[in-house]
């Protein structure tokens, strides 16, 4: 693929060239060819960051490791003024230098580097010439066994250790471009090969160097000492744009870095969580929602549009994997699908330089991911490792609640004050069915009645209010989460080819019993390569399944909608026997209906839990093939694409004996007077949901990599692209189900039946339409490089997108996008050598222009066909949305500066960025005329101004040979505000989603709270606080304050790694700051429609009695003529006093991993090992807030109700033989 | 290895090639579903929602068959600015910002029957029989809608300055951002005729479904239409050519039969001939005296749809009117074509032209199927005049309560005889509505005027 564009030229020298060297073609995890790429950079990498140099006369000083001797000229040129002049084919061959020496004459230090070279050297008149070394006999000495000299043959043997002398079972040993002649070593590392006269013979070991010797000579048997492979180092020298791979220090754009080794220090089964606070400006967040547990969002760098119900403009970033835009996005769960072990490099493009080569697909940032792939001319080798996670228990006392006490004492006085009334007389059969009152409330209307006297009463309080279910919850619908992940690898590759395979499997169970998710995913890739290199084929097919189940049961129980739970209803009682409620009428009348034939109306959350599942099966196959060929060293070609297939099976089964399905059976059921009428067939129900997604890109690029002498190098792709997407969407209900015997009851449309309230029904429909959709998208794009003597770089790029997204005007549909960019190299700097204790300095700019294009809105006119009207009965379809003939994309500039750093021996490294985005022609619904038909549309209105800056720094405070503690700071801030006069603060009532001139699109405004009256209602002050305003006022222009952010603008983490020998400890801590949120203090209370009562034990300290107003700012609940609760609650619970600061700090993750020592697992067969172990979501360490409320999980009533999440511990083991 | 290469190249070219513009724009537009076979423009024609939505709450808030004497209704009403100034005949209704529902509505129905006007007959997969069929319903409705408007937000049709009065803006063509001046009076009533008379020969005699336009109901609607533009022959002859097709009257004993009474849906009511339903209704009408002075209490129609305040909201004392929705059948009241205003019509002509005893027939064997056999007695007329007022008194007692009055009301004035002030007492205040008054023309809603100021206000 397009990573090839840099590749080595080694590999596409032909053989005539080849000499008898030593090269250091590193083997490791992906292709020969990238490796030796990635080789390259790195060791020009690490000779910037390693080689620190005095400057005198003609002695020279040097210290470094695996310095490319090229650069060790430079050095020599910049101490002694001496050139150095050397044909730059002969420096392929040379081996990178380490040396620490210190004021060394020139001719001895020439003499120390040059000793192991295949190169020799001169010196003339101020100049070093070098040249080639003439073969020596001890080069190259295979053994000649007498063959005929006709046959130009030799039998070369030899044997193959390791640097300490240890032989190498199984080391591939083969003639370069002559597959056939293929051997391996044997137990005692000893190989016999035919050769031929001018042969390459390359040895290649599994995590050494690769090591080639030229067939020159007959003579003594030969032994290959192999080098261990260098460690990579954690510094990137590559980064991925999906079209091209570019080295790092030429890329003038934002990029941020998650290397693969990275992800795996977490042994963690999310990738989201793998993610979090490792890159600065980049939000990653996993919390969880109620019901689903594999989920999280990422965002890059805030916003760059105004995310809206309607607007259909994505705020999702583009994923891109392996080169291809991902069909599922990141919020419909694309990463689930993943494997992380599977990946080698995450990249991240940030501004408009890096991400403009997506077009109007990268507005909010890119996430491109690169999976590994088998290394050539390696052993086959098997990686194995399992993880497994476990949670603490769950905690059902986050929040403060009121206790069963203090929530009977709230449910009285709802009685009291008439907001909840007697169910019971209006229970009679064929009126309204009282839903859900309470074993307290039922119990005080019975004492109403006369039906049990006061201490009857008295004592059901009393037993009620010492009852506590908490525990029961815990223990019958809760357990601790836990999760457990495999993954089996296996790679390797021939002196053509490589693969790489790997299996996952993953199985999550929730904190909510009877939920479960699990997948596995099966990846195979090949590379081959032909032509001795020149093409190179690499196909790749991934298959993923995932698999959730989803039951609601104790979601429900503990929500506040029908089957919710009080905090006195208990689930089982003293024997142990489950115990059932009536949540849909009370009691009495459930049991009368039950006689007259109904199904039992009776609920358990327990029994619930084998019941009403949601099943989603999903699936996802993915197939690339990419074609590369290397035209001539510098220009390569490139055919890559893509087919993908996505399909999803969701079934939500209701058995018969599910409580659901049997008050479907009995809202449909009539009661007439002798006899009772179902309105449905018998059994259960049967909602199933279908989806199906396929898309193809087919893309051909042109890439050139040329240098001229060191001095000028360019880097350039071309190409276009097609690109289709199409989903389909179906579903069904069915009612009359029971698979247990295979029972289908068919559903009539059109049939009349009389339900439970004696109303008239319909049986509608029960199919749903067949929704699809067809994306194409037609791209040209181009981006180019130039860099002049390795310190100044260029950078453009262009890409036009063409989409049939906008309709039929080609002007308005299509848009060129592009983006400009400078780096300057400052460290390369002649007089930057004066600073010695600068290892690394460059400063970058780019300016760019990305676009995002609204969805399902055209020229034309658009229609929803819709089912039957409900009067007339005709099947009928509506205008969905105008022909809009005014509408463009949305438009995002981008501005980024940015240094990168390291000092003092990159004991203090990182970069700061500052980066401006203004977004303009937001589209956005702005009021028209009704006139026209329609009292909205959209139009290109808004402009956002956004701004931040992020900030990077590692600190190693300590390093020794083998205790090593980096200290790492990622810290970002963003922000963002509204420009546009056409949204002027209303003066009414604020809220929704509406933006607001000269403030974030993340508002929040409140009330100024003024205390309560002395009828224990809430007052507010006017914005100027001089103004007090009772509940009966209502003042109608701008009263409401600014309080903040609803996100912090500063966030981050702060990591702190030891590693000492084989031991990697490190802690995580992720920071918010500014920003604010609403103490949830009120829901729920007052004003109930459900029969549920408010859970905040902050309800407790309501007003209650005159006088109470000096001590509590809580309103009372108060009724009747010259009041208005609704407002007094309202304008509380929407009022500053509940404004929190968001500022906090989370200890979000500790881990502990050890690399089991090499020499031990030799003995018993592996490779490697490493175990691991880590503890996430250990709680807040500070939070400004005083009641130190997590502000990421925030109690709420209702049926959005979440569990805090618990600590969880996750151990892995890895190994690798 | 050339040839590889070839291969290569041979493969980038083609992909460039492919990558020609056709690629997009030979595609369905993302998620849609635009307007392309007949069958498409069927759907949309059928679009009932829209197309039912007559005249609603300020109608009925205005006309004289509502009096709020009861507390409890005017206290709920001064609550309300929107309703106190609809009650009092006051403008604007609406504040700044807030939306007139009445005008959106019927102009969304006609967004969507201009779409079909225009584009139906260019659909595919259509006989050119269908493709008429729903041009002439399109064309029906866009018909009605405008005769609603007009009669709501313009003055009476009056031949001597109907050329001149400001009408409505006359939007043909489903275009946003067009320019949106009130065309005249005139205009609209001429389009109302064009259209309907187009639509004539596409349509069915009568529909399958109450809720489409047929032949009878263009055919009502022209009536209608004449009737209003006082061309009092051209009305009864489309009043007969309605009836000609259609004129099956109702018997309400059958409603009354049993102890629960029962009113049946606009689409099995064999009285209905284009159904409409008011956009909003006010749950306690409370029936004026005058009203109540027509109407005796043996007549069903009084059984029917007159209620003690008490099974109203709010509650009030008094009797108030009790609609059809409070039926079983959950239908809305008809405002919109059907036998027995056609039947009035044609009564109407007779008593204008003078045949007394053919109005006052008309009335009584309308009246036979209002009353019991035992309550029944004929009406009997002085002279043409009386039979004139006698047609107009029972066609208050046929539609009161859903604000169709309104539009007698306004036309009426025209005639020396019915032109009457009606006073209201309000708060403590007494309010007149002189005849020819600006209170007899609905205010423009002030924000659509805000946005496109080309609207002119109506005058006070």
């Amino acid at each position: 693929m397009q990573k090839t564009a840099f590749a080595c030229r080694s590999f596409s020298e032909g053989m005539a060239t080849c000499r008898v060297r030593q090269l250091t073609e590193k083997g490791g995890f992906t292709t020969q060819t990238l490796l030796a790429m990635k080789l390259t950079l790195l060791l020009i990498t690490v000779s910037f960051l390693q080689v620190s140099a005095k400057s005198v006369g003609q002695s020279v000083s040097l210290s470094g490791r695996n310095i490319p001797l090229k650069n060790v000229f430079v050095s020599i040129k910049r101490q002694t003024g001496y050139m150095v002049a050397y044909a730059r084919e002969v420096l392929q061959e040379s081996k990178p230098v380490s040396v620490d020496v210190q004021n060394m004459t020139l001719t001895s230090f020439l003499d120390l580097v040059f000793k192991d070279q295949p190169l020799k050297y001169t010196i003339d008149n101020k100049t070093i010439l070098v040249s080639e070394k003439p073969l020596s006999a001890q080069d190259v000495i295979f053994q000649y066994r007498g063959l005929p000299a006709d046959t130009a043959r030799f039998i070369v043997a030899g044997s193959v250790t390791d640097s300490t002398g240890k032989p190498l079972a199984g080391a591939t040993v083969l003639v370069r471009g002559k597959q056939q002649n293929l051997t391996t070593t044997d137990n005692n590392g000893k190989f016999v090969l035919r050769a031929a006269l001018n042969d390459v013979v390359v040895v290649s070991y599994i995590g050494y160097e690769d090591k080639s010797w030229l067939v020159k000579n007959a003579g003594d048997a030969i032994t290959f000492s192999l080098k261990p492979v260098v460690t990579r180092l954690d510094n990137v020298d590559v980064v991925y744009t999906g079209y091209q791979a570019l080295p790092k220090e030429r890329a003038t754009g934002s990029f941020g870095v998650i290397t693969g080794r990275e992800l795996a220090k977490i042994p963690s089964t999310s990738l989201f969580e793998r993610m979090q606070g490792m890159v600065s400006g980049v939000d990653v967040t996993t919390a969880t929602v109620a019901g689903k547990t594999r989920n999280g969002s990422i965002r890059i760098r805030g916003f760059s549009t105004i995310p809206s119900s309607y607007s259909k403009v994505s705020s999702d970033p583009l994923l891109v994997i392996d080169g291809f835009p991902s069909q599922i996005s990141i919020s419909a769960g694309a990463l689930d699908y993943l494997n992380p072990d599977d990946i080698d490099q995450v990249t991240i493009l940030k501004d408009a330089a890096a991400a403009s080569i997506w077009g109007m697909q990268a507005a909010n940032g890119v996430i491109v991911i690169v999976t590994k792939k088998g290394a050539r001319n390696s052993k086959p080798s098997i990686s194995f490792n399992a993880t497994y996670g476990t949670s603490a228990s769950p905690r059902m006392d986050y929040y403060p609640q009121n206790n069963s006490a203090e929530y009977i004492d709230l449910e009285k006085e709802h009685i009291d004050k008439g907001i909840f009334t007697d169910p019971i007389p209006k229970s009679a059969p064929g009126s309204y069915y009282p839903e859900n009152a309470s074993q307290a409330q039922l119990a005080i209307f019975s004492f109403k009645r006369g039906e049990i006297t006061a201490a009857q009463l008295d004592a059901k309080i009393v037993q009620l209010g010492s009852q506590d279910n908490r525990s029961q919850v815990s223990k019958y619908l809760l357990q601790p989460a836990s999760t457990q992940q495999y993954v089996l690898s296996f790679s390797g590759g021939g002196p053509n080819s490589s693969f790489y395979t790997s299996a996952y499997y993953y199985q999550d169970e929730p904190v909510y019993k009877a939920n479960m998710n699990r997948g596995y995913t099966l990846n195979a890739g090949n590379t081959a390569s032909l032509l001795n290199g020149k093409l190179t084929i690499s196909t790749s097919l991934n298959y993923s399944n995932k698999r959730d189940k989803l039951n609601m049961s104790s979601v429900t129980a503990l929500s506040t909608v029908q089957g919710g739970l009080r905090p006195y209803d208990m689930l089982k009682d003293g024997n142990g026997q489950t115990i059932y409620y009536d949540p849909f009428l009370v009691s009495s009348t459930a049991r009368t209906l039950e006689g007259r034939g109904y199904l039992p109306f009776s609920y358990s959350p327990i029994d619930e839990l084998n019941y009403s599942n949601k099943i989603a099966n999903d699936n996802s196959i993915m197939l690339n093939l990419g074609i590369n060929t290397n035209i001539t060293s510098w220009l390569n070609v490139n055919i890559s694409g893509n087919v993908g297939r996505v399909f999803s099976e969701a079934e939500t089964y209701d058995e018969p004996e599910s409580y659901a399905a049997r008050m479907i059976q009995n809202k449909a059921t009539g009661l007439y007077p002798t006899y009772i009428a179902k309105g449905l067939p018998k059994g259960g129900k049967l909602a199933l949901a279908n989806s199906l997604g396929r898309s193809y890109n087919l893309r051909g690029t042109i890439g050139i990599n040329k240098s001229w002498r060191d001095m000028h190098q360019v880097n350039m792709i071309v190409g276009s692209e097609i690109r289709e997407v199409f989903s389909k969407s179906s579903g069904e209900t069915r009612y009359g189900i029971d698979k247990s015997i295979n029972a289908f009851g068919l559903p009539f449309a059109g049939i009349s039946y009389k339900d439970i309230y004696g109303a008239n029904q319909t049986m509608q429909p029960t199919g749903y339409g067949i929704s699809q959709s067809t994306t194409r998208a037609l791209s040209y794009y181009s981006n180019a490089a130039y860099t002049f003597m390795g310190k100044y770089t260029i950078s453009g790029s262009a890409r036009f997108d063409d989409f049939n997204l906008l309709g039929v005007e080609r002007r308005k549909r299509a848009l060129p996008l592009w983006s400009a960019g400078v780096k300057w190299n400052i460290i390369k700097e002649s007089f930057m050598k004066s600073v010695p204790w600068i290892d690394n300095l460059g400063a970058r700019m780019t300016i760019g222009f990305s676009g995002n294009a609204p969805q399902g809105y055209a020229p034309v006119t658009q229609i929803n066909v819709l089912g039957a009207d409900y009067y007339s009965g005709l099947p009928f379809a509506n205008i969905g949305t105008p022909a809009i003939d005014n509408l463009t994309w949305e438009k995002t500039r981008v501005i980024n500066l940015g240094l990168d750093y390291s000092l003092f021996k990159n004991r203090l490294y990182g970069s700061a960025e500052l980066y401006y985005k203004l977004s303009t022609d937001i589209i956005w619904n702005l009021p028209i005329n009704g006139t026209y038909g329609f009292t909205g549309t959209l139009f290109n209105a808004a402009n956002l101004n956004g701004k931040g800056v992020d900030l990077s720094v590692s600190v190693v405070p300590v390093v020794t040979k083998s205790f090593k503690w980096t200290s790492t700071i990622n810290l970002s801030y963003n922000t963002n505000i509204i420009k546009d006069t056409r949204f002027k603060k209303q003066v009414g009532s604020l809220g929704g989603d509406y933006p607001y001139d000269g403030y974030p699109i993340d508002y929040m405004f409140s009330y100024l709270w003024a205390g309560l009256d002395k009828t224990g209602q809430g007052l507010i002050y006017s914005q100027d606080r001089k103004t007090i305003y009772t509940i009966n006022d209502y003042p109608f222009y701008d009263i409401r304050g600014y309080s903040g952010r609803t996100t912090s603008p500063w966030f981050g983490g702060f990591i702190n790694a030891f590693s000492y020998k084989g031991f990697d400890l490190s802690a995580w801590f992720s920071f918010n700051f500014g920003g604010v949120f609403r103490k949830p203090a009120a829901n729920g209370f007052g004003f109930s429609n459900n029969g549920f009562v408010g859970r905040s034990k902050e309800i407790a300290t309501r007003w209650r009695k005159p006088g109470d107003e000096a001590v509590t700012n809580f309103p009372g609940m108060v009724y009747g003529v010259g009041t208005s609760f609704y407002s007094s609650i309202n304008r509380f619970i929407e009022s500053d006093y509940l404004v929190r600061s968001r500022s906090y700090i989370k200890c979000r993750q500790v881990s502990l991993s050890y690399n089991v020592p090499g020499s031990f697992l030799n003995k018993i067969g592996l490779k490697n090992l490493t175990v691991s172990a880590v503890a996430r979501e250990l709680g807040l360490v500070w939070a400004k807030n005083e009641e130190k409320l997590d502000p990421e999980y925030l109690y709420s009533t209702g049926s959005g109700f979440q569990l805090p999440p618990s600590v969880k511990y996750t151990f892995r083991i890895a190994t690798n033989f | 290895m050339n040839t590889y290469i070839k291969i290569i190249i041979a493969c980038v070219f083609s992909v460039s090639v492919c990558a020609c513009r056709k690629y997009v724009e030979d595609t369905p537009l993302q998620n849609t579903r635009v307007l392309v076979y007949t069958d498409d423009y069927r759907l949309l024609v059928n679009d009932a929602g829209k197309t039912e939505t007559a005249s609603g709450m300020p109608a009925v808030f205005s006309c004289d068959d509502v009096d709020f004497t009861a507390p409890e209704v005017a206290n709920a009403v001064k609550l309300n600015t929107i309703y106190t100034q609809m009650y009092l005949w006051r403008k604007p209704f609406y504040s700044t910002i807030q939306d007139d529902y009445d005008w959106n509505n019927v102009y969304a129905a006609m967004y969507e029957v201009n779409t079909v006007i225009e584009g139906v007959m260019d659909s595919k997969n259509g006989t050119l029989a269908v493709r008429q069929a729903i041009l002439g319903e399109a064309l029906v409705h866009r018909a009605f809608a405008y005769f609603t408007l007009v009669n709501l937000y313009a003055k009476q049709y009056d031949e001597k300055t109907a050329a001149t009065d400001p009408g409505i803006p006359l939007l043909l063509k489903a275009k946003l951002f067009v320019d949106l001046k009130r065309n005249t009076v005139k205009e609209i009533y001429d389009q109302i005729l064009a259209d309907t008379k187009t639509a004539i020969p596409f349509l069915p005699p009568t529909p399958d479904n109450m809720a489409k336009p047929s032949k009878s109901a263009a055919y009502a609607l022209l009536a209608k239409t004449y009737l209003y533009m006082r061309s009092f022959g051209n009305a009864a002859a489309y009043a007969d050519s309605a009836l000609a097709i259609k004129s099956t009257l109702a018997d309400y004993n059958t409603y009354v039969a049993t102890s629960t009474y029962t009113f049946p849906t606009q689409f099995n009511d064999k009285e209905v001939i284009l159904r409409r339903v008011p956009r909003s209704t006010y749950g306690a009408a409370q029936l004026s005296a005058g009203l109540l002075s027509l109407l005796s209490t043996n007549d069903i129609r009084y059984k029917l749809f007159v209620a003690p305040g008490s099974k109203l909201s709010p509650s009030f004392t008094g009797l108030g009117f009790y609609p059809r929705d409070k039926y079983n059948s959950g239908d809305k009241s008809a405002v919109g074509l059907t036998v027995p205003d056609t039947w009035l019509i044609k009564a109407e002509c007779f008593a204008r032209g003078g045949d007394k005893d053919n109005a006052i027939k008309m009335v009584n064997d309308l009246r036979k199927l209002r009353f019991s056999a035992a309550d029944y007695a004929d009406l009997t007329a002085t002279d043409a005049a009386d039979a004139l007022r006698i047609v107009i008194e029972e066609r208050r007692r046929e539609f009161f309560g859903r604000g169709t009055r309104w539009f007698d009301q306004r036309r009426l004035n025209m005639d020396a005889f019915f032109a009457k002030p009606v006073t209201r007492t309000f708060d403590g205040n007494t309010y007149t509505l002189q005849p020819g008054s600006s209170g007899y023309t609905f205010p423009i809603a002030p924000i659509l005027i805000a946005q496109n100021p080309e609207i002119e206000q109506n005058p006070g």
